[in-house]
C-alpha cells in the first residue's frame, strides 16, 4: 500500500494553515515556514538538489519550485514580507486547485 | 453570541476529554507509550485553556489553530488504544524494530504500535504520526510541549497475527515507511525522468536499461521537457520505484523469502499496473541484488540512498542452521542478522523440507495445519529466547 497521496494532501493543508497564521500576524509560524521557503529558493537556484533538500517537507518544496521556479529563484529569503507569504499562499491554492481540477 | 463552529469545537474537545479519560485504563508494555499518553493529556489541557479564552475565534482560525491538534490527540489514542499489553504480537514487532533502527539511526525515537484488523490481506504500516516532524514542531512552538517519541503503527490481519511465514511482508511495508521518511524513490523518480526525457543526459545504453523496467516511458524519450508531478506517468514511475525499493529493502533481512509468496499472491502477474510493476520484474530485481548481479535499478536506488543518508542496501541477515528445528528445538540465534534470518529458514523448510520435519515428528503431524503450527512455534520461541538473552546481557551487572 502506498499512502503518499493522502499524506501529501495533509502536508499541504498544514502548510496552508501555517501561511494563513503568519499572514494574520502570528509570527511563531514564520519560523516553521522559513526552512521550507529557504529550501525552495535553494532548489530553484541550484544550490540544493532533489537529494539534499529537507526530507520532511520534500513534497511541498518540490511543488513550490515546479509551480513557480522564477519567483523562488529571485525571492530574498533574508527578508520575507507579508506580500511574499500571500503570493506563496496564492501559488499553493491556485496550483492545488489545478491539480485536482 | 458564539458561533456554531465554536460550539462544535467544544464538542470536539469534550469527545477528546472522554477518550483520554477512557485511555487511562490502558496498560502498556513500553514506558514510552505511557509518557506519550501523559503528553497528550498535557496538550489537551493547553488547547482547552486556549479555546476557553478565545470565544470570538473565526471558523477559519478554528481549523488553522485547534482542530488539527485535537485530531492529533485522537489519532494518537487510536494508535495507543490498539497497542495494549494483551494484543501485541511482541516477537515480530521486535524484529521490525531492529530493522527500523538500522535506518533511523539519529533523531527521534520511533515506537512501533500495532493494530489487528479484520482483513486477511491487510498487512500495512500507518505512518500518519511519524512521516513528518511538522506537527511536533508546531506543538512545541505553540504549547512548549515536546513528545519523546513518534508512533508508527503496523496493521496486522487478526487471522494471521502469529503467522511468521506471511509476516515477512511486513519488512516490505516497513520499507514504505523508511522510503517515505527519506524520499529515496521520489527523488530518484525526478532524476530518472530527467534522464529519459533528456533534460539530464546520460549514456543511451543506460536509458535503454531504464526503459526496460519502465516501458511506458519510451514515449517521453528525448522530448527535452520536464514531466510534471501532476503527470500520471510521474506517479506510475514513483509507485513502481517505491515497490522495487521495498522489495529490495525487505530482501536485505528476509532474503528471497517473499518471492514465491508474492508470485502466489499476485497470481504471478506479468503486467504492470499504475501502482505496481510486474511481478517477474520485482522478483528478478530482488534475485539480482541477492546474487550480486549488476542491475541498473539496484545501482540507481543505492546511489540515491547514498546521496540522501549515506547508507546502502546490503545483506543484513545470516542463515540460521535448520538442524535445531528438525530436532524440534528453537534455533540458537547468535546475532541480529540471524534473528532476521529465522524467517528465511522457516520458509525454506516450508517450501522444501516438509517431509523431513514431518519425520522429526514421527510422521504424526503431516497435516499442513500441524506443520504450520510447529514452524510458527519454533520461530516464535527462537525470537523470544534471543530477545530475552539480549536483555539479560544488557541488564546483568558488569563484572
Amino acid at each position: 500500500m502506498y499512502h503518499s497521496h493522502s499524506y501529501q494532501d495533509e502536508a499541504f493543508g498544514v502548510f496552508v494553515s501555517f501561511l494563513r497564521n503568519v499572514i494574520n500576524g502570528d509570527q511563531k509560524y514564520a519560523e516553521l515556514i522559513l526552512p521550507i521557503i529557504t529550501d525552495a529558493h535553494e532548489l530553484a537556484t541550484g544550490e540544493k538538489t532533489y537529494f539534499t533538500i529537507n526530507r520532511d517537507n520534500y513534497t511541498i518544496i518540490t511543488f513550490l519550485v515546479e509551480s513557480s521556479k522564477d519567483y523562488f529563484q529571485t525571492l530574498n529569503t533574508g527578508n520575507i514580507i507579508k506580500s511574499d507569504y500571500q503570493r506563496i499562499l496564492e501559488v499553493v491554492s491556485s496550483q492545488r486547485e489545478l491539480v485536482f481540477a | 453570541m458564539v458561533s456554531p463552529f465554536y460550539n462544535i469545537l467544544k464538542l470536539h474537545l469534550a469527545q477528546a476529554e472522554f477518550a483520554l479519560e477512557k485511555a487511562k485504563n490502558n496498560t502498556y508494555s513500553d514506558k514510552r507509550k505511557e509518557e506519550y499518553q501523559d503528553k497528550l493529556s498535557l496538550l489537551f489541557c493547553e488547547i482547552k485553556k486556549s479555546v476557553a479564552n478565545d470565544d470570538t475565534i473565526s471558523e477559519a482560525e478554528i481549523y488553522d489553530q485547534y482542530k488539527r491538534h485535537i485530531d492529533f490527540i485522537f489519532k494518537s489514542l487510536e494508535f495507543l488504544d490498539s497497542s495494549t499489553l494483551n494484543q501485541i504480537p511482541y516477537e515480530i514487532v521486535e524484529c521490525l524494530d531492529y530493522a527500523m533502527k538500522d535506518w533511523l539511526t539519529s533523531g527521534n525515537e520511533y515506537v512501533i504500535v500495532t493494530s489487528l484488523i479484520n482483513n486477511v490481506g491487510g498487512f500495512s504500516f500507518d505512518p500518519t504520526l511519524a512521516y513528518s516532524e511538522t506537527i511536533y514542531n508546531e506543538i512545541k512552538t505553540k504549547y512548549s510541549i515536546e513528545f519523546n517519541c513518534r508512533l508508527v503503527q503496523i496493521n496486522l490481519p487478526r487471522a494471521l497475527v502469529r503467522d511468521y511465514l506471511s509476516s515477512v511482508v511486513l519488512y516490505h511495508e516497513l520499507g514504505h515507511f523508511i522510503d517515505m521518511k527519506f524520499k529515496f524513490t521520489e527523488s530518484l523518480t525526478r532524476e530518472i525522468l530527467d534522464n529519459v526525457t533528456g533534460i539530464n543526459t546520460i549514456d543511451t545504453v543506460e536509458v535503454d536499461r531504464l526503459l526496460y523496467y519502465f516501458p511506458y516511458l519510451t514515449q517521453f524519450r528525448g522530448i527535452n521537457t520536464q514531466l510534471s508531478t501532476t503527470n500520471q506517468y510521474f506517479w506510475a514511475t514513483a509507485n513502481h520505484l517505491g515497490e522495487f525499493f521495498c522489495d529490495l529493502f525487505a530482501s536485505q533481512y528476509i532474503s528471497d523469502s517473499s518471492n514465491f509468496y508474492l508470485q502466489y499472491l499476485t497470481e504471478d502477474n506479468r503486467n504492470y499496473t499504475g501502482s505496481h510493476p510486474s511481478t517477474n520484474f520485482r522478483v528478478n530485481v530482488v534475485n539480482d541484488f541477492l546474487n550480486k548481479i549488476d542491475n541498473i535499478l539496484v545501482n540507481r536506488i543505492n546511489k540515491a540512498i547514498a546521496s540522501i543518508n549515506g547508507m546502502a542496501l546490503e545483506i543484513r541477515s545470516e542463515e540460521v542452521l535448520m538442524d535445531d528445528f528438525f530436532n524440534l528445538l528453537p534455533a540458537n540465534v547468535a546475532n541480529l542478522k540471524q534473528l532476521h534470518g529465522l524467517f528465511n529458514t522457516g520458509w525454506k523448510i516450508w517450501l522444501n523440507e516438509q517431509s523431513r520435519l514431518s519425520k522429526s515428528l514421527n510422521d504424526q503431524y503431516t497435516a499442513p495445519v500441524r506443520l504450520h503450527n510447529v514452524i510458527n512455534n519454533l520461530i516464535e520461541k527462537s525470537i523470544a529466547n534471543f530477545i530475552t538473552q539480549l536483555r539479560w546481557e544488557k541488564a546483568k551487572p558488569k563484572e
